[in-house]
């Protein structure tokens, strides 16, 4: 019967197992459910039948036929459904790797012992950077201190940068002023920024540092000579004063591109200022009306004009949009 | 496994879908195409729906797949090209009847 609603045990064995094995035929389902082939095709029928129907808002006992869904929310589950085995089997992998370290670590001076870790060398501290690379999620922040690179290096540096800009990856470096006199570096700032990167420039800085996600830095040993080694720092409380030191130097910081400031244009009003952060966070235009005492009809002509303007498809983009450009920095 | 709901437009005379309709599209299916199991919804308003269980975890080759079962049934029952495909699509299963502490959607 249609409005016989209830998820019945066997349903819901056959549907578990559905969803934990997709790639599952009948007979596979069988021999997870312990349940003959009949039993299995039932439930089939009953979950085919569930998929057709709903309530009708305000009224439970009236029925409706289930409108065509937008194949993209089922792609959307299944993606999820990918990334969730993926970090599975990430997390066992992980688990795996600290095992096979503790098992050797009384043999390696320079194995971890606890949240920091001595790097000696140029190439364990590039080793450490490539996993930093591929790992990190949201934000990686520099201070890059020294001369400029050589062309070779920063035209080499171009792929990974737009892997991580792909992955979402938010990237603030902090250059010296200096290098502005170097016509390379100045063409490859204008690229990162082109690209989205945010960069900036100071007069000096106290060492060479990469920070991703504030949970990791790797921090030169000698500033003087920051190939000789490197210290890996996870302490959280450490972490959140790299993480403080690197903000307040950002804030003193001079944008670094041969255009020099953003253009006036860019400048928000406060309302504006916050809607983006509230987006960035995001706030729907209930929420931004809600803290911004408005209507949500005028949440939502603000969010639609700043979309409109930072050229994002979706609130969210809008604040991610507005990050990038460094609209948060002044 | 993925579920495909073949939604059909049925003819203005009112004549409802043959009996045989689930096994005639069982027996147009190849080992290829992976048909697991049909099911016939023939009284789901507004139309009635067949639910076609095919073994691919490609979205879209499940739902060509369906479509493709549909037509060749037409091809060996003409009669059935009364009955206007009009959809062929995965649905979305009531997340409030399957996680019940999940809210409704």
């Amino acid at each position: 019967m249609l409005d016989a609603l209830g998820l019945d045990p066997v349903t819901d064995a056959v549907y578990r197992a559905m969803l934990a094995h997709p790639d599952d035929g009948v007979s596979e389902l069988c021999g997870r459910t312990s349940l003959a082939e009949g039993a299995v095709h039932a439930a089939l029928d009953r979950l085919s039948e569930m998929a057709l129907i709903r309530p009708a808002s305000g009224d439970t006992r009236r029925l409706h036929a289930v409108r065509p869904h937008l194949a993209m929310q089922i792609l959307l589950a299944r993606k999820q459904a990918e990334v969730a085995a993926q970090q599975q089997q990430l997390e066992e992998s992980r688990a795996a790797a600290v095992r096979l370290i503790s098992e050797f670590a009384g043999e390696d001076p320079g194995a971890s012992r606890g949240d920091v870790e001595h790097l000696r060398g140029l190439d364990n501290i590039r080793d450490h950077l490539a996993v930093m690379n591929r790992t990190v999620e949201s934000q990686l922040m520099t201070f890059a201190p020294g001369g400029p690179q050589t062309p070779d290096n920063m035209r080499n540096s171009r792929p990974l940068t737009q892997e991580l800009l792909g992955r979402g990856v938010a990237i603030r470096t902090i250059y010296l002023d200096s290098i502005r006199n170097d016509p390379a570096t100045v063409a490859h700032a204008d690229w990162l920024a082109s690209v989205g990167v945010q960069v900036r420039a100071v007069p000096s800085l106290p060492n060479r540092m990469i920070i991703a996600d504030c949970r990791v830095a790797i921090v030169a040993t000698d500033r003087d000579d920051t190939a000789d080694g490197a210290v890996v720092i996870r302490t959280p409380g450490i972490l959140a004063t790299l993480c403080s030191l690197f903000e307040t130097t950002w804030q003193a910081a001079e944008p670094f591109t041969s255009g020099a400031r953003p253009p006036a244009e860019e400048a928000l009003t406060r309302q504006q200022h916050e809607v983006l952060r509230l987006l960035a966070q995001g706030a729907t235009d209930e929420t931004v009306a809600k803290r911004l005492g408005v209507s949500p009809r005028t949440a939502r002509r603000i969010s639609t004009t700043l979309m409109a303007r930072l050229g994002a498809r979706s609130r969210f983009q809008a604040g991610v949009h507005a990050v990038q450009r460094g609209l948060f920095g002044n | 496994m993925l579920l495909v709901h073949l939604t059909l437009d049925p003819p203005s005379c009112g004549e409802p879908l043959p009996d045989d309709v689930a096994a005639l599209i069982r027996g147009c299916a190849g080992r290829e195409d992976g048909l697991e199991h049909v099911v016939v919804h023939a009284s789901a308003t507004p139309w009635p729906v067949i639910g076609v269980f095919l073994g691919h975890a490609d979205l879209v080759l499940a739902e060509t797949t369906a479509e493709r079962l549909w037509w060749r049934a037409v091809a060996r029952r003409p009669r059935l090209a009364a009955w206007r495909l009009r959809r062929a699509e995965v649905p979305l299963l009531r997340p409030e009847v399957l996680w019940p502490d999940g809210g409704q959607v």
